[in-house]
Formats: structure tokens, sequence, C-alpha cells
């Protein structure tokens, strides 16, 4: 079996490689849905003038952050169920775990995009005798969007790869079925491989996306200027 | 409601203690190798010849678009069909890991060294250094300053993946918690604690490189 390669049978089992796909999309959909409106929530407590609110978020975008992705999921999937006594199925485990810890990246980069936004454009809104919160949601807010376009891409990206880890808790998505299709055609070289390219081919066209999309916003904003 | 059992707690935490040992090996081997691939990849990377720099942004390019848990499969079911040799746990973690972790280095390489002017290059051969005097003496201080911050993302991400590696049975920290888990009937204890111990390493880990920091700009500005 070493250098015979032999990818008949992997093509043969398309449909299972689509389904696999599905369920990817499925969760990166479902965990980005949670992980955008939190972190955007998050980063808007994070800087709030509240000096416990911002240290709470703080703490949680801390905790959040350091611990890794797979034992999230883990303590989601087995520990969560037992504690508020409710029935988790994968999908809905993984989700919270990869959304509530996308919610604290999504966060910080929030933060930085909030920040980035130009001082005097809070001036300006105080000049138009705006008050504070119609400043944030009509002015600073879209621009900090805007300006955060690019990273968010890039975020998006990393949870896409966390998904694979969903697969350890038996979630089917790409790796999942990836293995499935490894051990029922003995073809472990084979399969991996192309689970490899799939996600070098997709994660890279998200890359160059991301990547022309700063492009054009640069060009953007300095036509605009502020 | 199943709360916090205590005393199982305390009983099983040896088991879960045992697989920090693993996790810190992997973990620490990995950064290690993955600053050295990085460095190559990074100075390579950099070069203004064409052919040289494309096989590191290929390099980079292909393991920062793979996730971890696919590398390590793939490193330790398919890698032996293809070679003929069968890498036990750690090292196909390791290589998978390593090859991650030069991935994200190699960017940091990269960029640090692209971000040191001409000038500075210029100014040490008039100085009388050559290429690896220049380097040591010149070029790196500089850029390693820049590059601290990034290098301790990037061990601490790597830290964090190597959690990935229980998915091949390696017995580190996630995989006892596992063990624990099943062996205990007792998940809320077991993964509570794996996430705790993870968090107090990160964070640890994180407060002292902010110590190291500090003091190696004191040095390094001198």
């Amino acid at each position: 079996m070493s250098y015979s390669w032999d990818f008949t049978q992997i093509f043969a089992s398309a449909p299972i490689w689509i389904d696999g796909a599905i369920g990817t999309l499925r969760l990166t959909s479902t965990a980005l849905s949670l992980a955008i409106p939190l972190g955007l929530i998050l980063a808007i407590l994070r800087i709030s003038g509240i000096w416990i609110v911002s240290r709470a978020a703080g703490w949680y975008i801390n905790i959040a952050r350091s611990t890794p992705a797979l034992v999230l999921i883990f303590w989601f999937f087995f520990a969560l169920p037992l504690i508020i006594d409710v029935q988790m199925n994968e999908l809905t485990a993984a989700t919270l775990a990869l959304g509530l810890q996308g919610a604290a990246f999504f966060a910080e980069v929030f933060r930085s995009g909030i920040q980035s936004v130009h001082a005097g454009q809070w001036e300006a809104g105080k000049a138009l005798a705006l008050t504070n919160r119609q400043i944030f949601t009509y002015l600073i807010l879209p621009q900090a969007v805007r300006n955060s376009l690019p990273v968010l891409i890039t975020m998006t990206i990393e949870l896409m790869k966390g998904t694979a880890l969903a697969g350890s808790v038996g979630f089917p998505e790409l790796a999942y079925r990836a293995s499935e299709i490894a051990n029922t055609t003995y073809r472990p070289l084979e399969a991996y491989t192309v689970l490899a390219i799939i996600f070098l081919v997709v994660m890279a066209a998200l890359s160059q996306c991301g990547r022309m999309l700063e492009r054009r916003l640069g060009r953007g904003y300095t036509r605009e200027s502020v | 409601m199943t709360w916090f059992d205590i005393p199982t707690f305390l009983n099983s935490f040896h088991i879960i203690l045992s697989g920090i040992g693993n996790t810190l090996l992997l973990s620490t081997s990995a950064i290690a190798s993955g600053l050295v691939i990085g460095m190559a990849a990074g100075l390579a990377g950099a070069s203004r010849h064409r052919l040289v720099s494309l096989a590191p942004r290929l390099y980079v390019e292909i393991f920062r678009n793979i996730p971890a848990i696919v590398l390590i499969f793939w490193m330790y079911y398919a890698l032996p069909v293809l070679i003929g040799w069968q890498a036990d746990r750690f090292t196909a973690a390791l290589l998978a890991l390593a090859l991650y972790a030069g991935s994200y280095s190699g960017e940091i390489w990269r960029s640090g060294l692209m971000a040191i002017g001409r000038n500075q290059h210029e100014a040490a051969a008039a100085l009388g250094f050559g290429s690896v005097g220049a380097m040591r003496w010149v070029i790196l201080p500089q850029a390693l300053r820049a590059m601290f911050p990034s290098f301790v993302s990037m061990a601490i991400d790597t830290t964090k993946m190597s959690s990935v590696a229980s998915v091949i049975a390696y017995q580190e920290l996630l995989y006892k918690g596992q063990l624990v888990a099943v062996t205990y009937y007792r998940p809320i204890e077991a993964y509570t604690g794996v996430a705790v111990i993870f968090i107090v390493i990160v964070g640890g880990f994180s407060l002292a490189m902010e110590v190291v920091e500090r003091r190696l700009t004191r040095i390094l500005k001198r």
C-alpha cells in the first residue's frame, strides 16, 4: 500500500466528504452567529467606564482565551449537561464552546477597532449635540466595524479551523468524516491527505478574500479621508 | 443536579497532575523546534531573491491553513503508510506541532527581520561587520525586541494546541482528564480541573514573560 496511491475509493465516497463539509459549515455558522454579537457586546463592556463591568469582561476574555478549544468542547459536552441537567447534543456543545471562546477573540478585535476610530469623531459628534449613545451607535461603531473587517475574517478562519476539533465528541464534520473514510477504506494516507488539501484550499481562498478586502478598504478609507 | 465533588477530585488529582509533565514536554519541544524552523524560514523568507523566499512562503501558507488536529492525524496515521515507519505518539504530535509552530514563528521572524531598514545593514557593513556579525550585534537585537511579544503569543498558542495530541492518545493533560472522567464518572471535576490547570499554566507563563520582556528591553536598549 506504500507508494501506490489509490484515490478511487476516496472519490467514490464523495457524498460523505460533502456531508462532512456541510457539517463544518453548519458549525462554523452557528458558532459565528454566537461569537460575533457576543464579542461586540463584550468589547463594549470591556471599554465601559464602570470598573467592575470592565474588569469582569476582562476576566472572561482572559479565561476564554487561555483555555484550549478542545478542553472547552469536552467541558461543554460532558460536564455542563450534568451541572444544569440538560441533554446536550454535539452541535450545541461545540457551538457553545467555539462561540463563547470566539466571542472573547472577537471582543479584542472589536475593542481595538473601536479604539482605532479617530478621537476627532467623538468631538465632532459632541459638536453636533448628539448623546454619547448616539455618537457610539451611528458614528463610531460603523467605522469600528469597517476597520476591523480584515482581522474579523482572520478570526473567522481560525474559528473554522477550530471546528475540526468538534469531531472528537462525535460531531460529523470534515475531520470526523475523513477519519471514518480512512477507517472504512483502509486508505488513511489518501484520506487524510485529501482532508488536508480541502482545508488548505478553502482556508487559503478565504485568506485571499480577506487580503483583497483589506486592500479595498484601505484604499477607500484614504479616498474618503476623515 | 450534580455538584463538584471535592473528595473524589482530590483522590484523582494525581492522575491529572501526571499529565502536566507530558504537556509541558510536548509544548516546550514544539516551541523550541518551531523557533528554530521559523528562524530558517524567516531568514529565507526575508530574502530579496524570489526563488529563495518562495519555499518558506509556501510552507507558511500550508501550515497556517491546516488545522493542528488534521496535521496530527496525518503525522500519526498517514505518514507511516507513506514512509513505512510508524512514529510513536510523542514524535507524531511533535512533528505536527513543530511544523505548526514553525509556520507562525517563520512569519514572525520574516516580518521582524524585514522591519529592520536597509540602512541598518549598510551601517553595519560600513562599520566592518561581516554578515554574521551584523546579525548578531546590529540586526537581531533590534528585531528581537519587537518580535518578543509575538513569540510569547506563539508559545501560548502552541501550549494550548498540545491538548489536541490527546486525540491520538498521547498521555498529556487532557487525555488524563478524559481518563479520570471516564473512570470515576466525574466529568465535571475532571474537565474543570483540566481547564483550570491550563488557565494557570497560560496565565503564569504570560506573567513570567511580561517580566522577561521588561528585563529584555532594559538589556537590549543598552
